[in-house]
């Protein structure tokens, strides 16, 4: 009776059941690598620099002046950079490392601030006290109205070194990725009351490792003229490829009815249709990975 | 068997985040809805009537009836449950058994965690070592705040409240003596205005009572009867009466008081101010800009209640000042102060007990707390830069001698960073509880400093003032 449980919706919707729960076997494939060098600055104060982050980390156009909405400088104390590219690649990055943040919030639109500038919940710091070298540090922004960080780059502090600004810049980090779309199971849907999509029975995210459920926040739903392979050459544009696109906030959900989702300028999903390709994510918006944990293709059965 | 939780049938109506169990099955248990708590996907709620005056017990679980619930709350032919820790994102069976011999079985799919709920990972559990309460209550802080409670061994969540977060801090939570009731603090992130709140309310986040705390910071106490004492910011005009240091006169400096909150009318009174007892001086934090109002004089941080000191026998408050490595005990019924203590290098008057020789001493200190031997226990974190380090360390209180000697440490060497917040909490078997606060770990040990329960926060996250919980349905 488990499928008939399901299929009770509190909308009422449940009587043509169109949508299995979504399965391990229907997800993609991906793998990525985050790889940077550690800038070289000297103790103490000391300017960030973030006029050059244009394009973003992931190659997306960005104003640094207006859409870099905060910074963050984390102290890892027992960590070096090639150990926190480990980490973050592994998605494994541990609080217990971190021996001091501070951040900044880019109220006037600047696009460069002194570390000193930076504060801890209101404290600020000493530079001459908290810049010192041994620890790899990691700067990252982070713009209000888009999901995952901005820039990402990371220094070391050398006592001989008479530098003294960091630069957050498109190429201080890189995202190298392999993306396949094609060998999963396809997501199978058709002409139904009711396209219920849950997400309960996922164990695995693209990534092979595990999925952790309670960090999907974002359901995203949409159509491209482009087939498969077009689509991986450009992934994570996946949002602005979209000719058709539906997002939910499913934060705290088990799952969600597709039919009720809206597009940006209000227009409701009208259900699925056999051409171009559709395609179902599952997001964690607050991830360092900008890939979505969960994404199944579509094939409309007839 | 759990005691009885009982939550207005007003709570109880069923949400449509999740999905509604098959009600069709038994005809019995009339208008029957179960769902996930709209507020909390882990709490199971029940309500159904049924023709004839009844009372029941609920069986569940994930795949088979292994749990048992026998706290129904019947009203004749009115019931109602709500089950406390069910698993989130699951697909749960239940059967509801009556005492008439009625039985009404069901499926229902809980709801997921939001998506803010910060995720931890248990390091260390070892069952045979670690202390008999087998939750831990607290805030999480860092990412999107929440209050929460897990179980210690599994890292499942059993409680959880979500908070609005910046420009609001939330870093204190406890549950009100005697009930199940939290009790939080509410103050500005930035300390730039009064908007100071303590607030109590049920697990289902109805509120029963709120309490204006104007310019409150860090921490809150319950005392006796009920009262509840919070840290005031004190902020005032150094005068020459105040301090020693005439280059100080005429500076805003904040100190920090002791108010307290009648509960049955709400009204404030001081008990006790930093401005009667200690000299101005230019701590260590005198000029980090904490506060927008003025220099950061005392930082009073750690606020705890005795009913029984080892001083005097009688009620006190300990209240620490991290600003100046002080902690100063205070009466609770006179704000007299009867003991003070001061780190080596602290700003404390001629009158402070300070460590011995050859003992560690403290600085910075956090959570300062008498153990049951009359010992001292703190957080405490010395160093600057990289040789910077927060551990914990109690001390024997020679109150003739004038001397605090080192009885136990734990921490030292390790190199671990709580660069804001920090506990230490003696256990009933002898176990400590410490949180390194900012650094995002959790860890109980032995008296040896055996690790015998670790938990620590994905990165962006960390803890608030967190206690270990027998119960949950009692608060105890």
């Amino acid at each position: 009776m488990i499928l008939l449980a399901f299929a009770l919706g509190c909308d009422g919707k449940g009587d043509d059941y169109a949508l299995e729960p979504l399965t391990d076997a229907q997800n993609y494939a991906f793998s990525s690598t985050i790889t940077a060098d550690a800038q070289v600055v000297g103790p103490g104060e000391m300017t960030v620099d973030w006029s050059g982050l244009s394009p973003d980390l992931l190659g997306r156009d960005i104003d640094p002046a207006t859409q870099v909405d905060h910074l963050q400088v984390v102290r890892y104390g027992s960590k070096t950079v090639p150990e926190l590219l480990d980490a973050i690649n592994a998605d494994a990055l541990l609080q217990s490392w971190v021996t001091g943040y501070v951040t900044y919030d880019n109220d006037n639109d600047a696009t460069a601030a002194s570390i000193s500038d930076f504060d801890f919940l209101g404290a600020i710091i000493d530079p001459d006290a908290e810049i010192y070298s041994g620890p790899g540090y990691l700067l990252n922004a982070a713009d209000d109205d888009v999901v995952g960080y901005r820039g990402l780059g990371f220094f070391v502090v050398d006592d001989a070194s008479d530098n003294h600004t960091i630069y957050l810049a498109s190429d201080s980090a890189s995202l190298d990725y392999t993306v396949d779309l094609e060998s999963a199971e396809r997501v199978q849907v058709g002409e139904a009351d009711s396209h219920y999509a849950t997400w309960i029975n996922l164990t695995t995210a693209g990534t092979g490792s595990e999925i952790k459920l309670s960090e999907l926040d974002q359901l995203m739903l949409a159509w491209y003229e482009e087939d498969l392979s077009e689509l991986e050459g450009d992934f994570l544009n996946l949002e602005g490829m979209a000719d058709e696109m539906y997002q939910q906030d499913i934060s705290g959900l088990a799952g969600f009815e597709l039919l009720d989702m809206v597009s940006s300028d209000g227009q409701s999903f009208a259900g699925f249709t056999g051409d171009g390709t559709w395609v179902l994510a599952l997001r964690c918006t607050t991830c360092i990975n900008p890939a979505p944990p969960f994404l199944g293709v579509m094939e409309y059965v007839e | 068997m759990r005691t009885a939780w009982i939550i207005p049938l007003a709570a109880l109506a069923a949400g449509c985040n999740g999905k509604d169990s098959d009600t069709g099955v038994n005809e019995y248990c009339e208008g029957l809805t179960v769902a996930s708590s709209a507020n909390v996907a882990t709490i199971l709620e029940f309500s159904w009537t049924t023709p004839d005056a009844d009372t029941a017990t609920i069986s569940w679980g994930k795949g088979d009836l292994a749990n048992s619930f026998e706290d129904v709350v019947s009203d004749g032919t009115s019931h109602s449950a709500a089950i406390l820790g069910v698993p989130s994102i699951s697909s749960l069976t239940y059967e509801i058994v009556h005492a008439s011999g009625e039985v009404c079985p069901g499926e229902v799919t809980t709801n997921n965690l939001p998506a803010t709920v910060p995720s931890m990972e248990i390091g260390v559990y070892d069952a045979a070592q670690v202390s008999d309460k087998p939750y831990l209550a607290g805030v999480a802080l860092g990412g999107q705040p929440a209050f929460f409670v897990i179980e210690r061994e599994s890292g499942d969540y059993l409680w959880y409240r979500e908070l609005e977060g910046s420009p609001k801090l939330n870093p204190v939570m406890t549950f009100a003596n005697g009930s199940n009731d939290i009790l939080y603090n509410e103050f500005s992130e930035d300390r730039d205005n009064d908007i100071g709140a303590i607030y109590r309310e049920s697990l289902t986040g109805e509120s029963v009572e709120a309490y204006d705390t104007d310019w409150a910071h860090h921490t809150f106490e319950q005392g006796p009867d009920g009262v509840l004492a919070y840290v005031y910011a004190d902020i005032r005009e150094v005068t020459a009466e105040d301090t020693d240091d005439a280059d100080l006169v005429g500076f805003t400096a904040v100190g920090d008081a002791i108010w307290l909150v009648d509960p049955a009318t709400g009204a404030i009174s001081e008990l006790f101010s930093t401005w009667d007892y200690l000299p101005v001086q230019e701590g260590d934090l005198w000029d980090d800009g904490f506060y927008p109002q003025g220099n950061n004089w005392t930082h009073g941080n750690a606020l705890n209640y005795y009913e029984v000191s080892p001083t005097t026998g009688g009620p006190t408050y300990l209240f620490s000042f991290g600003g100046l490595d002080v902690i100063l005990e205070i009466d609770a019924s006179s704000g007299e102060v009867v003991a003070e203590f001061s780190g080596d290098g602290g700003y404390g008057t001629d009158a402070a007990i300070r460590p011995a020789a050859g003992s560690t001493s403290f600085s910075f200190q956090h959570d300062t707390t008498w153990t049951d031997d009359g010992n001292l226990l703190m957080s405490s974190s010395l160093g600057v830069g990289p040789s910077y380090e927060t551990y914990q360390i109690e001390y024997s209180v020679d109150y003739g001698g004038g001397a605090l000697t080192e009885v136990w440490s734990n921490g030292v060497g390790e190199k671990f960073q709580a660069f804001a917040l920090g506990q230490a909490r003696r256990q009933d078997n002898g176990n400590t509880l410490i949180s390194w606060g900012s650094g995002g770990l959790i860890r109980e040990v032995t008296a040896d400093n055996e690790v015998v329960w670790e938990l620590g926060a994905t990165a962006g996250n960390f803890f608030g003032h967190v206690e270990l919980l027998g119960d949950i349905y009692t608060g105890e």
